[in-house]
């Protein structure tokens, strides 16, 4: 019994020592729950805001699930910045920590409807980021009104950004020989829907659906009749069905980033949400034939 | 203050989880000892049956999971009275019963529309300050079911057949138990997890048969070893990021494990002792 006693004692003690040192304390603190959401916070908050990422990259978002620990995160949080829809997870989340009163910022509020489905992936969309960059701007300056003059210029800048990618994708949109993009996961419908263009998608609106031999056929059809030139496959999820579709219709592949998180390759070379973008948009100018 | 103490969150899944660590081997103990150790178990497979019904109905989740579970308890105690011997399968055909039932009624229910899982297995990250009051009143009625009822309660566990002999009522007691052992079932497995419930009601009792010396001892040290393994759990899961629930669990098989060696080396001694005691007395003897 005497040893028990030690052994929970000591578990107690480690605990204690691991409580992590608070340094970065009078900083705004700010939860993010996957990739782009984190990147729109820190473009805002700049170097006043502490912003934690809570999906780690590299893991597909529709999956995850908080610890106890990640809870505890957006707890001691005073914004946590979620899109919506990614995040079924979030709304018991900011139950357990109701007593903390965080204020919560569902960025992609409202602009989910595409094509009569609910389609999460807002943020591909440069008109709708720049809603979310908005919208999580005013949350900042809500919370921390000294220093809303800093998080209004910063976010002058970044929607400056998003509206160069914005002016590109209309290009895109009213030069395109061809109208239709064929991706592995429906990810880029609001893209799509957006500048007047069509996805088809191989696999259903979350990376894990697999596509039935009857939905191949249909793809290999539209691929002949558009005569479709490219196929995009995403980073993250496995890439061999667009592979196949790819080497039976003779068409080539390219890559189209949903931008859920940020691979190690993209760390290393120091990518953005822009960067990113940029390359989706530059890949689909070649595969549309637009100047 | 700890990082672990620090959310409202977490100082809730401590208390509930310690409420539960009484209140399950409390009833455990009885049920164990019945060999009705699935009963937790198989009471949640009726659970089942119960919410696919309130869904087709339009009643509450809790209610008619309740209601179910109750029901169920009642007719496995009715047909255990009568086949006391074969109690594992009459448990067996109860929880097949419920699951087949639920599948059903799940089927004829095509609107569809509710998450079963949702409602059937809670978790110790969600649970909620009224969630806390209703453990509690649960924990306070068990404790008082028990302490008014532990002679009869004890009589009738191990010898069901004197107990109706000398007079005692027998099948009501036997009617509450059933009663309070599925509103314990139906009740937390939506708070804390069907799992840490079912998992409660036996590991810790099996611990304690293995260590203690009498049917109180077995009852009080199923306690600690209960409010022992949560503690445990709750620390290893935050620091190690495991799912709370299972990692209590998995930390009671271990304690299991452990007071299997711990009753061993404890029997071990007394033999010892005794033999040396016979020894002293012989040598006693032969000096007289």
């Amino acid at each position: 019994m005497k040893k028990i006693v030690l052994f929970v004692l000591m578990l107690a003690l480690f605990a204690g020592g691991c409580s992590s040192t608070q340094t970065e304390q009078d900083k705004l603190q700010v939860t993010a729950s996957f990739y782009p959401m984190a990147e729109f916070a820190r473009a805002i908050g700049g170097d006043r805001v502490q912003v934690t990422t809570l999906v780690p990259d590299g893991a597909e978002p529709h999956d995850w699930e908080p610890s106890p620990r990640d809870l505890t995160k957006i707890g001691r949080s005073q914004i946590f910045v979620y899109n919506g829809l990614v995040e079924p997870w979030a709304e018991q989340a900011l139950q357990a920590v109701a007593e903390r009163k965080v204020v919560s910022v569902q960025a992609g509020s409202g602009m989910y409807e595409n094509n009569g489905r609910q389609d999460p992936h807002v943020w591909i969309s440069p008109k709708k980021a720049a809603v979310e960059v908005e919208r999580i701007t005013a949350a900042f300056c809500e919370a921390d009104a000294s220093n809303s003059a800093y998080y209004k210029e910063n976010s002058r800048k970044y929607l400056l950004q998003l509206q160069e990618l914005d002016r590109q994708m209309q290009e895109i949109a009213s030069t395109a020989q061809k109208k239709v993009f064929i991706t592995s996961h429906a990810a880029f419908g609001h893209l799509a829907g957006d500048y007047g263009l069509r996805q088809l998608a191989v696999s259903g609106l979350s990376p894990q659906a697999e596509p039935t031999p009857a939905d191949l056929q249909k793809l290999a059809g539209i691929v002949r009749q558009e005569q479709v030139e490219y196929i995009f496959f995403e980073t993250l999820s496995d890439p061999r069905i667009a592979q196949v579709l790819a080497k039976e219709t003779g068409v080539r592949t390219a890559v189209l980033d949903p931008l859920e998180g940020l691979s190690e390759e993209g760390r290393r070379e120091n990518l953005d949400y822009i960067k990113i973008m940029q390359r989706n948009i530059d890949n689909l100018r070649i595969a549309l034939a637009a100047q | 203050m700890l990082e672990i103490f620090e959310m409202e969150f977490m100082q809730r899944a401590w208390i509930a989880g310690m409420i539960m660590a009484v209140i399950c081997p409390l009833i455990g103990s009885f049920l164990v000892l019945r060999r009705q150790s699935l009963i937790g178990d198989g009471l949640g497979h009726i659970a089942f049956a119960g919410v696919a019904a309130g869904a087709l109905g339009g009643y509450s989740p809790v209610i008619s999971a309740a209601v179910a579970t109750i029901l169920g308890a009642l007719a496995i105690e009715r047909v255990r009275s009568r086949l006391a011997a074969s109690a594992e399968m009459i448990l067996a055909i109860f929880f097949y019963c419920g699951m087949g039932l639920a599948v059903v009624l799940t089927s004829i229910n095509k609107e569809g529309g509710f998450n079963l899982g949702s409602i059937l297995f809670g978790s110790l990250m969600t649970v909620s300050g009224s969630d806390l009051i209703i453990v509690a009143v649960l924990g306070l009625f068990t404790v008082i079911f028990v302490a008014l009822y532990y002679r009869p309660l004890q009589y009738l566990t191990f010898d069901e057949v004197s107990a109706r002999v000398a007079g005692l009522p027998v099948d009501k007691l036997n009617m509450l138990l059933a009663v309070l052992t599925a509103l314990t079932v139906a009740l937390s497995m939506r708070i804390v997890g069907l799992l840490l419930v079912s998992a409660m009601m036996v590991i810790p009792v099996a611990c304690a048969l293995q260590t203690a010396r009498s049917f109180a001892a077995t009852i009080l040290q199923g306690i600690v070893y209960g409010l022992v393994s949560v503690a445990l759990g709750l620390v290893i899961s935050y620091y190690a990021n495991l799912a709370p629930g299972g990692t209590i669990v998995l930390t009671q098989t271990v304690m299991f494990i452990c007071s299997i060696f711990m009753g061993r080396k404890k029997t071990g001694q007394q033999a010892a002792q005794q033999h040396h005691c016979r020894i002293c007395e012989e040598e006693q003897k032969n000096e007289g």
